[in-house]
């Protein structure tokens, strides 16, 4: 599934990203915690978390996340943009909630593993 | 090792008393007041600059023009005009003597973008601008964690990262760093990773429960080490600790997206060896031990 | 759909048992309590993976249905007892939260 498509989905807004069509999304993974980012079995996935904080982008590269959905409209400041575009990682924000993002993309065939 | 005399952190009390030397522009042409405003004009679109130091033929400072004196030139027509027609004077300068936090506080306080900086007779030698000593910030922040590279023997480097409790705005960045030295090296993706999580999460220990401590890889062509050892208050019953879900994380950390009390689990099922080491109100040190799945040359 | 009813068809671990008859509403995936407490409504699930005394306070305050840990998480003697006490559902699932919303939306809870 490719991360444009994604974005539409769930009518999402592009934060941060350089090459939207080209990233292909085949694993979701939903958390707000930290050590819980860490401890998802999937390489290469993309987080899906209600947290925006560069701590945030910062564990999601450290595990090689392909990409971030902030939901619940959570306001995303510079510093987190900033970090993002410098560690090449898409940002999505969208105003549905953590349980309707993963609801829909579930539904749409995006499994964790 | 002892901690402190190993680890030296750059971006430490030190570094706002450096002198303004150390961010100051130096090869600013020498304009003086009978150049013509058109010189000035192509001077600042050339070289980006958004104002220059004005001297006299010995260069002892003048006066400064600034982009908006050359916006109101240009709203004039008069770009035939000599630069002492419309530089700013007198002007606010540094002496060479001054300190880092100095030029801050005169950059803020005036809301000047920039200030030059003289020496003893008031001749020029430079100008600080806004992004000059921003850029020297950042980098500075941004190399702070990376404490030391050492080789300690044949075919070994380790990496040192100084780690500092409660401070969440650089948390993780020791590990980033880490992460990205070791990406230089041809490791596993696999391995890189585990070893990734093994830091962050030692790190983010260090952050949130300890006072300040370190981090540190040593690679060799068959494995990876990494230690995360701190001055803090230990823990008392590391049993309990290492189980899943066991955390005493406050509530405000919680809602940073810390303390499910996963890491120490973590730490360990990533590990190939895992050892915890730790002493009420002395502090706690974790080693493990990542065994690279293809050897480096 | 009833709280049984769900129960059943996602294979759920009933390990604090409240009223299962309660009718549940929708689904909130959250491991941050300010949030769940800004969000929750009544009769909502709430999916995390926090596993702390806090969460029968949270749960107990909105009326969630129930709490599912999800990626089987442990969830310690206390928190159960506490739980019990207060009439708390907890149920445990070895999915991740991903995977369980995923089930549950397809089911009909929205
Ligand atoms: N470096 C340390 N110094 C003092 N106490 C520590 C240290 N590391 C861990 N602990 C103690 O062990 C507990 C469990 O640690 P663990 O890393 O597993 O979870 P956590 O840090 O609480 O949460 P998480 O890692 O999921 O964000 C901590 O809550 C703390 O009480
Ligand atoms: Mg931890």
């Amino acid at each position: 599934m490719k991360l444009n498509y994604i974005v539409n989905l769930i009518k999402g807004r592009i934060c941060v990203c350089q090459h939207l069509e080209s990233i292909e999304i085949d694993k979701a993974w939903a958390a707000d915690l930290m050590s819980d980012v860490l401890a998802s079995p999937t390489e290469e996935a993309l987080l899906i978390t209600s947290l925006a904080t560069p701590q945030i982008v910062r564990t999601a590269e450290m595990v090689g996340m392909v990409g971030i959905i902030i939901v619940s409209g959570k306001k995303t400041d510079d510093t987190i943009l900033n970090l993002a575009e410098e560690l090449d990682i898409p940002i999505v924000s969208t105003d549905l909630s953590l349980f309707e993002t993963c609801g829909i993309l579930y539904d749409h065939g995006l499994r964790s593993n | 090792m002892t901690m402190d005399s190993e680890v030296t952190n750059k971006l430490g009390p030190d570094i706002l008393s450096y002198s303004v030397e150390k961010v100051m522009v130096r090869n600013i042409p020498q304009v003086t007041p009978y150049w013509q405003m058109r010189h000035i004009k192509e001077l600042m679109r050339i070289r980006r600059l958004d104002g220059v130091p004005v001297t006299d033929d010995e260069g002892h400072l003048l006066g400064i023009i600034s982009i908006s004196d050359l916006i109101i030139c240009i709203e004039n027509k008069d770009l035939e005009a000599p630069v002492s027609k419309y530089m700013t004077t007198p002007v606010k300068c540094l002496i060479l003597s001054k300190t880092l936090i100095e030029a801050l506080r005169e950059m803020n306080r005036f809301k000047y973008g920039r200030l030059p900086v003289v020496d003893e007779e008031f001749k020029v030698i430079g100008v600080v601008y806004w992004w000059s000593l921003f850029a020297f910030l950042q980098e500075a922040l941004d190399t702070s964690m990376v404490v030391k590279k050492t080789i300690p023997s044949e075919g070994v480097i380790s990496y040192t990262y100084q780690v500092l409790g409660r401070d969440f705005v650089h948390a993780g960045n020791a590990s980033l760093q880490m992460r990205k030295s070791l990406q230089q090296l041809s490791i596993d993706p696999k391995d890189l990773r585990r070893t990734g999580i093994i830091a962050y999460e030692a790190e983010m220990n260090i952050i949130i429960h300890a006072d300040k401590g370190f981090l540190q890889v040593k690679i060799n062509s068959e494995k990876i080490e990494v230690t995360a050892e701190d001055k803090g208050p230990g823990i008392s019953d590391v049993s309990l600790a290492m189980q899943e879900g066991f955390t005493t994380a406050p509530d405000y950390i919680r809602e940073m997206g810390f303390g499910a009390g996963m890491g120490l689990p973590n730490i360990k099922r990533n590990s190939d060896i895992f050892q915890i080491d730790s002493r009420v109100g002395v502090g706690t040190k974790v080693y493990s031990v990542v065994n690279l799945i293809r050897r480096l040359k | 759909m009833l709280l049984r009813e769900v129960i059943d068809s996602l294979n759920l671990q009933v390990i604090s048992e409240g009223n299962l008859e309660v009718e549940v509403r929708s689904g909130i995936v959250s491991d941050l309590l300010s949030y769940v407490m800004g969000n929750a409504k009544e009769g909502d699930l709430w999916l995390t993976i926090q596993t702390h005394m806090n969460v029968v306070a949270v749960a107990s305050l909105c009326k969630v249905a129930a709490v599912i840990v999800t990626s089987n998480l442990e969830v310690n003697e206390e928190v159960i007892d506490k739980a019990q006490e207060e009439g708390i559902t907890i149920l445990k699932s070895s999915l991740p939260s991903y995977e369980l919303s995923g089930s549950l939306y397809l089911s009909g809870i929205r």
